[in-house]
């Protein structure tokens, strides 16, 4: 497969990645002066589950997106394979 | 006001001007700000873009002219 057309969806998905989780971080800061707000409550909880099913599916295909115990590896070790943020432009 | 903690929030204090000469005719600061209520969002990707998801709170930073000749 073409190296440059998987290395655009792969940024694609961590764009989507971004951006999801952006939503949970304003939602979850607006429902912790607003927790009675269950429309909002919905809403977080949609977004938590699509970033969920975004994260594992980054995972499967590019490697993991954290480390320190937060992701399982193959073997040889995968953390060290991703381009590193400064080797790319955001 | 919040009242789930009404323990920290004690009731005002009398005002004590006696105390302060030079404060007789002053009133003591009292910010208030309005209470935000959810109506509409930004899709994901323009939320990320705008800094926040809530179309009433987007505050872009635009570069303004440097008025007194200075550096920078």
């Amino acid at each position: 497969m073409n190296h440059a057309h998987t290395d655009n969806q792969r940024k694609e998905l961590l764009d989507q990645i971004r951006a999801i989780q952006f939503m949970t971080v304003d939602l979850n800061l607006y429902l912790d002066t607003h927790p009675n707000d269950c429309r909002a409550m919905n809403e977080y909880n949609y977004y938590v589950r699509q970033l969920q099913s975004l994260k594992r599916e980054y995972e499967m295909q590019y490697g993991p997106l954290m480390n320190f115990g937060h992701s399982l590896s193959p073997c040889p070790w995968r953390w060290i394979e991703e381009p590193w943020p400064w080797e790319e432009g955001i | 006001m919040d009242n789930r903690y009404p323990g920290h929030y004690p009731g005002r204090m009398p005002h004590r001007f006696g105390d302060y000469p030079m404060m007789k005719s002053f009133e003591l600061a009292e910010a208030y700000i309005p209470y935000q209520w959810y109506t509409t969002s930004f899709s994901p990707m323009e939320a990320l873009m705008a800094g926040t998801m809530f179309p009433e709170l987007v505050r872009p930073y635009e570069k303004k002219e440097c008025k007194g000749g200075g550096v920078g």
